[in-house]
């Protein structure tokens, strides 16, 4: 199974503020080792393709996970793990392109269910701001709304495969 | 995250401590992470927390003017007081 990190700006972990070795010369980068694997603790953490829209950053690398891989929620945890490659098809452009996709996603739903057309401006306000992240949990949000806990769900998927597919990413 | 399991900014700010200490279930960590994701008021508090946390964090019991442990100390108490009514 292929697994993908996303960093900030620079390679930046978002809640550890640790910076990630990156490949050198088409070598994969050094290997991160953590003490132990504890979930949202300790250990290297990171996502499946489907987990993706939940933690949009600045950056997505493809990354390798070593040793026993265990899942909490939308993330996976390990032991170790190195940054195998930069996936460059993510950037400020894309990112906009998926925002504007669930402002489109976000608007489609908000025309048939009364109540919910505040959320489309606010889709677009946080599109024109460059928050891809929040454009994508609006969309789900509405879905949910409008459907329940299925649809945020499946909207969610909508937008793995929206990403897996511009990304030209494998599962 | 889907509505059952939203995190309000006010629930994260009470959780904020827990958190920096590793105290949180898995599930709930993730849940708040997910919240500093779309939130950066969030996002902005819990960088505060670390920077306040960092900078206190070097200051010793002796690093401190006499007046000024005295006044806080005098603050804490206040607030312990302001806390039990």
């Amino acid at each position: 199974m292929k697994t993908y990190k996303f960093l900030c700006g620079g390679g930046i972990a978002p809640f550890t503020g640790a910076r990630w070795p990156e490949p050198q010369s088409g070598k994969p980068g050094q290997w991160v080792e953590a003490a132990a694997v504890e979930p949202c603790r300790q250990g290297v953490h990171a996502c499946a393709l489907e987990d993706l829209p939940y933690w949009l950053q600045d950056e997505l690398w493809e990354i390798e996970l070593d040793g026993d891989v265990q899942r909490v929620g939308h993330k996976l945890v390990a032991r170790r793990g190195r940054l195998i490659r930069h996936v460059d098809a993510w950037d400020g452009g894309t990112a906009r392109e998926f925002s504007d996709d669930c402002v489109a996603r976000t608007a489609e739903i908000a025309a048939r269910t009364r109540g919910l057309e505040g959320h489309a401006a606010d889709a677009v306000a946080n599109a024109t701001a460059g928050r891809a992240a929040v454009t994508g949990f609006i969309a789900s949000r509405v879905a949910e709304l409008d459907g329940g806990v299925d649809a945020y769900e499946a909207e969610r998927s909508r937008q793995a495969a929206w990403l897996a597919e511009r990304l030209r990413l494998g599962a | 995250m889907r509505l059952a399991d939203d995190i309000t900014c006010a629930e994260l700010v009470e959780l904020v401590t827990d958190y920096l200490d590793g105290g949180l279930a898995p599930e709930l960590a993730e849940r708040f992470e997910e919240h500093l994701v779309i939130c950066d008021g969030c996002s902005t508090h819990i960088e505060q927390m670390e920077e306040t946390i960092r900078v206190t964090g070097s200051l010793c019991e002796d690093d401190l003017d006499p007046e000024v442990a005295d006044r806080l100390l005098a603050a804490f108490r206040g607030w312990n007081q302001a806390g039990a009514q």
